[in-house]
């Protein structure tokens, strides 16, 4: 008896499933019950089992990866077992994290189209349904623009739109503002839970911009290799005593007020309780000791440059950086951060103004000289990875710096060790989960030993943890002298890495200067604890958890 | 470096607004028509004919901006025939004492007779590619081959995409120290692995992610609704039948009228008034959609 009323929408039991060839299960006796319109919030690292159990919704797993299957899944009262994808798309909408890698069509309005026409639906409901779920993502106008002139968060939004239009009872939302930055990830959950809202659908979202998710989740179910250890209310968890809550999984604020019960799950919350707490004199801020920088490793003045199509990007950039420090840069899209970037190892040459590099100028040195002083790592880890295995990939580097022979060898393991990569050294790059991919190319970029690193938006996709341990190594990497430099939009990590922040906008620098200056002057670039500490009597405002002591517990 | 593909470009033009079918049968009918007709006349009235139809869809520019590229592919394929062909009498330059090259006046005229054929099929295909949406190919298509159409749709799609990857690959490379563009071709040729091999598995791995996403949205299920499945209005008929026609005179013409051309041993070009009347015709012909409305036009943007 398909789509009963009183069914619940997912029922999940004993599921275990081992993708083809793999040792460990990815789901490990899964049990999970999701009532009709309730939004849950799926929380766990990267490879706790999130994309798979999303997967098992509509029969994508077993049906298109294969694998061994035990247990069953129920959705809209229907066994998924036995169905095609097909069937159960009508029942499950899933969006997927990149927008590139979901959208068939060209024109928007066709792409919205293309999963009605899949479940043959009338021409004339099609018509009303694009209309509408256009609508509803703030799409309306763009129907006969091409999908590759969106933007991210546009062709995010597209994504939904298109999961939207044929009404699903049940959407499965996999990271779906991995790939976007802050603006149009709030942007994109805001449209979905006034949808959800709207429509009384039912949601299991991944996500791990929990403190954005949390006050929109009915419920949160933490997944740890494949199990589900943690089932309940936002509130139960983000106070965090259930076994096996870390850091690596819970929000910022549950980390900040571990001690406080209840634990705020928004800022404002946070910023009430900060209050209460420092008026009864049991809140105190250690901030962190800012380093003495060093030399100029890197010097910009009045940087100019446009692209082939006009568009002036750098009109007047002036950047230094010291050794021992990591600078974060900040701004809205089209600033000009990653044109910037480019500019430091002379992937992009100034029309006007001077780079120098080590205090000699770079106009005269190729790329290639100047990657052995400055190593630039972009947004994809996976450009770097050509060769068979991680150490051949370091190899390269080695022989690219003229190193040859036991140097080279003490240089590849030095520099994997450092990294983390020693036990990985022989794998397929192409192998590696991103986090790794990650390390591998950076590891290509450091051999060598480069006195500058850039990184650009390292943390797209991310997890908590694995923020956490790039910021470690981001400041390792600056306490051996190195100048860093990590654009990003990411105010978490900034908070956990950067000794210093600058804010560019309309190609210069409008801000620099320690967290104080510029987060009073662009509010919006500071992290959730700074947002949620500041203007609370006494102490200067808090940065990362680590930074915040609450004395004798919160008030009850 | 990208070579300037001619992708579609929205305008609202009587071409744009032209059912997917009657654009294909325009650029079928020049093909058609290119290939019968020999009198470098009647060639040049075709080739002239979609010029027309190319300024009637406001794309000029970016039709000249691929023909020129192709003009050197014109240029290489009359240089060949010049070389290649020592059966013309005329001969104008006997080369360097070898017996098989010579240039003859009849072996240039030749050439650039097929240059000009050349040319006038690019030129409709040219037009097709930029007034032809990849939307409306795979529209087009999902009659008979739905899935065929859709990879076309996809890859062109894609191409942009996979451009800009490319190029962050590049910047990656280089910025670990590579140098792509060092030593001889060969050198060179090895030296665009590294960018190869990333640009491989990222499709690849797009490619997989984009079937998952397809297969979840219902794909393969089973029959499919085409939402714009529009039909033929009157002006997409007239272009049909003007193509139609193209062909009809185009077979005429090259048996019945004016007598063929000879190029070996020596040029015979029959230039009678009727010949060039006919040519005049067959340039009207070609361009008759360009003198369509263009209500309704852009129903594909």
């Amino acid at each position: 008896m398909p789509g009963t009323d009183d069914a619940p929408a997912v029922e999940i039991r004993g599921l275990t499933y081992w993708y083809p060839g793999a040792d460990a299960p990815a789901l490990d006796g899964v049990d999970l019950t999701v009532r009709r319109g309730e939004l849950v919030l799926l929380v766990g690292r990267s490879g706790s089992g999130k994309s798979t159990l999303l997967r098992s919704l509509d029969g994508l797993v077993p049906s298109y990866y294969g694998g061994r299957f035990k247990g069953s899944v129920r959705v809209d009262g229907v066994v998924a077992r036995g169905r095609s994808v097909g069937e159960l798309a009508r029942r499950v909408g899933l969006v997927f994290q990149d927008p590139e890698r979901q959208l068939v069509m060209s024109r928007v309005d066709n792409e919205v189209a293309f999963g009605l026409e899949s479940l043959a639906f009338p021409p004339e409901v099609i018509r009303s349904r694009v209309a509408d779920a256009l609508s509803a993502v703030g799409l309306t106008g763009k129907e006969a623009a091409f999908v590759s002139e969106l933007s991210a968060g546009q062709a995010q939004r597209l994504a939904l739109a298109s999961v939207l239009a044929t009404e699903p009872p049940v959407l499965g939302l996999d990271e779906p503002t991995s790939q976007l930055d802050p603006e149009a990830a709030d942007d994109f959950l805001a449209r979905l839970d006034g949808e959800r809202r709207a429509r009384g659908a039912t949601v299991v979202l991944a996500e791990h911009r929990l403190d954005r998710c949390l006050p929109i989740s009915d419920r949160v179910v933490v997944l740890e290799r494949g199990r589900i250890v943690f089932d309940g209310t936002p509130q139960g968890f983000a106070d965090g005593r259930w076994e096996g809550a870390s850091e690596a999984v819970l929000p910022v604020l549950s980390a900040a007020f571990r001690d406080g019960a209840p634990t705020p799950l928004t800022k404002d919350a946070a910023h009430a309780l900060a209050v209460t707490l420092a008026s009864g004199g049991r809140l105190t801020i250690e901030p962190r000791a800012t380093p003495i920088p060093g030399d100029v490793l890197v010097g910009c003045r009045g940087l100019h440059f446009s692209y082939p199509d006009g568009e002036e990007v750098l009109r007047g950039a002036d950047l230094e950086l010291r050794s021992g420090e990591v600078l974060a840069l900040m701004g809205p899209n089209g600033a000009g951060k990653s044109t910037l970037a480019r500019h430091l190892n002379g992937l992009l040459r100034p029309s006007a103004g001077r780079v120098e590099v080590l205090g000699q100028d770079a106009a005269g040195r190729t790329v290639a000289r100047l990657a052995r002083d400055v190593a630039l790592l972009t947004q994809n880890p996976g450009d770097y990875l050509f060769e068979r295995t991680v150490a051949d990939e370091l190899a390269l580097t080695a022989r690219l710096r003229g190193l040859g022979g036991e140097a080279a060898s003490i240089e590849v393991r030095t520099v994997a060790a450092e990294l983390g990569l020693t036990e990985h050294l022989g794998a397929f790059s192409w192998d590696l989960s991103a986090g790794q991919r990650q390390r591998a190319a950076l590891g290509a970029l450091l051999v060598g030993a480069p006195r500058v690193l850039v990184l650009d938006e390292p943390t797209r996709g991310m997890d908590g943890g694995h923020r956490a341990s790039l910021a470690a190594l981001l400041r390792r990497q600056s306490a051996s002298g190195r100048a860093v430099m990590v654009v990003t939009h990411d105010a978490e990590l900034a908070a956990l890495a950067a000794d210093r922040w600058a804010v560019m906008e309309g190609g210069r620098i409008a801000v620099e200067g320690g967290p104080t200056e510029v987060f009073v002057a662009r509010p919006q670039y500071a992290p959730v604890l700074w947002q949620a500490t500041v203007g609370v009597p006494g102490p200067r405002p808090a940065l990362c958890p680590s930074e915040l002591r609450i004395v004798g517990g919160a008030p009850r | 470096m990208v070579v300037p593909l001619p992708f579609y470009r929205p305008r609202d033009s009587p071409l744009h607004g032209l059912h997917p079918a009657a654009k294909v049968a325009l650029a079928l009918g020049v093909l058609v028509a290119s290939l019968v007709l020999t009198h470098p006349l009647y060639l040049l009235a075709v080739l002239a004919g979609t010029i027309v139809l190319a300024a009637s869809a406001r794309a000029l520019r970016d039709w000249w901006g691929f023909m020129r590229l192709f003009a050197l592919v014109a240029i290489t394929i009359v240089a060949i025939n010049v070389l290649a062909s020592a059966r013309g009498a005329t001969v104008i330059w006997g080369g360097f004492g070898l017996g098989w090259v010579s240039v003859s006046i009849e072996g240039l005229a030749f050439g650039a007779v097929m240059a000009v054929r050349l040319f006038a099929v690019v030129s409709a295909f040219t037009v097709l590619s930029l007034t032809l949406h990849p939307d409306e190919l795979t529209q087009l298509m999902s009659r008979f081959a739905y899935r065929s159409g859709l990879a076309l749709s996809l890859s062109t799609r894609l191409y942009p995409v996979v451009v800009t990857d490319a190029g962050s690959i590049v910047d990656a490379q280089r910025s670990r120290g590579l140098d792509l563009d060092a030593g001889g071709r060969l050198a060179r040729m090895r030296a665009r692995l590294p960018v190869v091999v990333p640009l491989f598995h990222t499709s690849m791995e797009r490619a997989v992610g984009i079937a998952e996403a397809m297969e979840a949205r219902g794909f393969g299920s089973g029959p499919r609704t085409r939402w714009r499945a529009q039909r033929p209005r009157w002006n997409d008929w007239v272009a049909i039948g003007s193509s139609a026609f193209l062909c009809a005179a185009s077979v005429w013409l090259a048996r019945a009228v004016g007598g063929t051309p000879t190029f070996y041993p020596r040029i015979d070009l029959p230039l009678d008034p009727v010949t060039i009347v006919a040519a005049l015709l067959l340039g009207m012909l070609v361009s008759v959609p360009a003198a369509l409305p263009s209500e309704g036009g852009a129903r594909h943007g």
